[in-house]
């Protein structure tokens, strides 16, 4: 089910936060836990069986982990189950290549390969590695208890598309489930914020932008390359850090406090500010699971010593990990060079940034810096977005002016309208901390108004405003599923 | 040489900054080229010149200085 599709909306979210907040506390896990099941079998029952064992899998190693005393035992079985979790993950994302596999080894798996890739897998399969390697270090216990487990993992609001929760963070909830009216007030503010951020700028961006990128190559232009890709570069924000707010304020309507996974990345002074700003809940993954276990692994005792006695002051190693982690980023996205090439590019640069490029910038002029981040961001959407790596190449050529194209059929007066410029302002407006500069220059040149009715007022009257327009564009517009919903 | 001392002259030494003087309240925000590249050196340099090691749960827990001095303080006196 999407969070904009007019059943959620009017059907299904207000009857089970109705029902969840009349329920007493000790009952709630368990309605929330069947209104998730319900939430991933509408349309894709099917796929509630990946869901089933990857809980099944999880739950049945850990136990086995804690239990177990010795380390070698408990090392085996900690990679038995990244294993695992990433075997029915790569099965899924490779289905093709995983029924030629398996014929090989002379199995028919044919009956039980998915269509599509069963919706969130990705996500609740990274937080269930997670939550086990955060057991094998001891950072917490274990969850006994079959049905905490299995609403950690499967909670409607974030199952799609994360953000990706760690169990320290949710513990307390799944055992109280205690929603207060603040709670509910910002939750559905957020969750608000978010609808428009995805209904009204992104799908209005989305669909310049998809326009613009079919286009064949031979008939791009520099003005409508760059038009396309700032449409897509502001229509991926909106549209992920849309459905950000909305898990984030569905969590918080349901008593549950899931980490931020946006801080307005567009305004960063260089890709390692923007990896601290973008898809926060899955880059702290890739850290903390991946780049420093491999890191650690590669410190010998030769290359310690070295590092204590100050000689390896460019640590080489650390700069080649931060590479293949984030091509490995790229290839997760999906299975095409394009994908690569864009996680290679990232890798690369926060290796130069790390390297000598980051001190340079520091002392850079800020509209350098800026500049120097949003072009490299932006640059490489093109990557992203591209279907194919020809397209891609043709497509960063005619950013560059060197373009083929007449202009004769496709030119910017066909794209540009009045309508696309109120959103591409909004957008640009609303991707920088406009709400809090506003919010505090107000505040200082009209402090008594802004602290009592008048301020919560404008708030309240903006929100509702973002309301009604988003109500009024789930009826009249086609559904356009989230961007990362596919990954 | 207190832990304080000996941490602000690995300090300077890792992030190539003299002016560093550190507070219990220090972010990696607020040192220069402090990321999570160059953590490394930082944490592999503490652990061999005070023959000390961290372990791979605990090092995300750091939020700032302060923690990192109690860390260490702890794994001394044991």
């Amino acid at each position: 089910m999407n969070f904009t599709s007019p059943v959620f909306l009017f059907a299904f979210l207000p009857l089970v936060l109705g029902i969840y907040w009349l329920l007493p506390p000790r009952i709630r896990p368990v309605f929330l836990l069947v209104s998730s099941l319900g939430f991933y079998a509408w349309g894709e029952t099917q796929y509630l069986f990946t869901l089933i064992v990857t809980i099944a899998i999880n739950s049945l190693f850990v136990a086995t982990l804690d239990r177990c005393q010795d380390p070698s035992r408990r090392r085996r079985l900690l990679f038995g189950s990244i294993a695992a979790n990433l075997l029915l993950l790569f099965a899924c994302k490779y289905p093709e290549l995983t029924r030629s596999l398996a014929d090989y080894g002379g199995l028919n798996l044919t009956a039980f390969m998915p269509l599509h890739l069963p919706l969130g897998i990705s996500f609740f399969t990274f937080q269930a590695i997670a939550y086990t390697v955060d057991v094998y270090q001891r950072k917490h216990a274990p969850v006994f208890n079959p049905l905490q487990l299995s609403l950690f993992l499967a909670m409607f609001p974030k199952i799609s598309a994360g953000p990706i929760i760690r169990h320290d963070e949710a513990a307390e909830a799944l055992k109280t489930a205690k929603v207060s009216m603040d709670d509910c007030a910002y939750g559905a503010k957020r969750f608000i914020l978010g609808l428009g951020k995805k209904l009204l700028i992104a799908d209005t961006l989305a669909l310049t932008a998809d326009q613009i990128f079919a286009i064949p190559d031979n008939e791009l232009t520099a003005p409508l390359a760059w038009l396309g890709i700032v449409c897509y570069t502001l229509q991926l924000y909106f549209d992920f850090s849309g459905y950000s707010d909305m898990a984030i304020g569905l969590g918080r309507m349901l008593g549950f406090r899931f980490r931020e996974n946006f801080n307005y990345p567009y305004i960063a002074r260089s890709l390692t500010e923007f990896w601290r700003r973008w898809h926060l809940s899955l880059s702290s993954w890739f850290r903390d699971y991946l780049y420093s276990p491999l890191l650690y692994s590669l410190m010998t005792e030769k290359v310690r010593q070295k590092i204590a006695r100050g000689e390896y002051r460019t640590n080489y190693r650390s700069l080649a990990c931060i590479v293949v982690v984030f091509t490995l980023c790229g290839w997760w996205h999906g299975p095409t060079w394009n994908f690569i090439i864009w996680g290679l590019l990232h890798g690369l640069f926060l290796a130069a940034e790390s390297w000598k490029l980051g001190k340079l910038l520091k002392k850079a002029p800020s509209p350098i810096s800026h500049g120097y981040a949003l072009l490299v961001i932006t640059l490489s959407w093109a990557f992203f977005r591209s279907p194919t790596l020809t397209g891609a190449l043709a497509y960063l050529k005619a950013l560059a002016g060197c373009g083929i194209g007449t202009g004769l059929q496709y030119n910017l007066a066909l794209y540009l309208d009045a309508e696309l410029l109120l959103v591409l302002a909004v957008a640009v407006v609303a991707a920088m901390p406009s709400a809090g500069f506003l919010r505090q220059r107000l505040a200082l040149a009209w402090p008594a108004a802004m602290t009592r009715w008048p301020g919560a007022l404008l708030e309240t009257g903006a929100v509702t405003a973002v309301l009604l327009l988003s109500l009024l564009s789930v009826a009249n517009s086609t559904y356009q599923p989230f961007i990362y919903f596919r990954f | 040489m207190d832990i304080v001392a000996q941490l602000t002259k690995i300090f300077r030494e890792v992030f190539d900054d003299e002016e560093i003087n550190l507070t219990r309240e220090m972010t990696a925000d607020e040192v220069d080229g402090w990321d999570s590249l160059s953590h490394i050196n930082l944490i592999v340099t503490i652990e061999v010149r005070f023959n000390i090691k961290f372990s791979q749960a605990e090092l995300p827990t750091f939020r700032n200085v302060g923690d990192l001095i109690d860390s260490i303080q702890r794994k001394v006196a044991a």
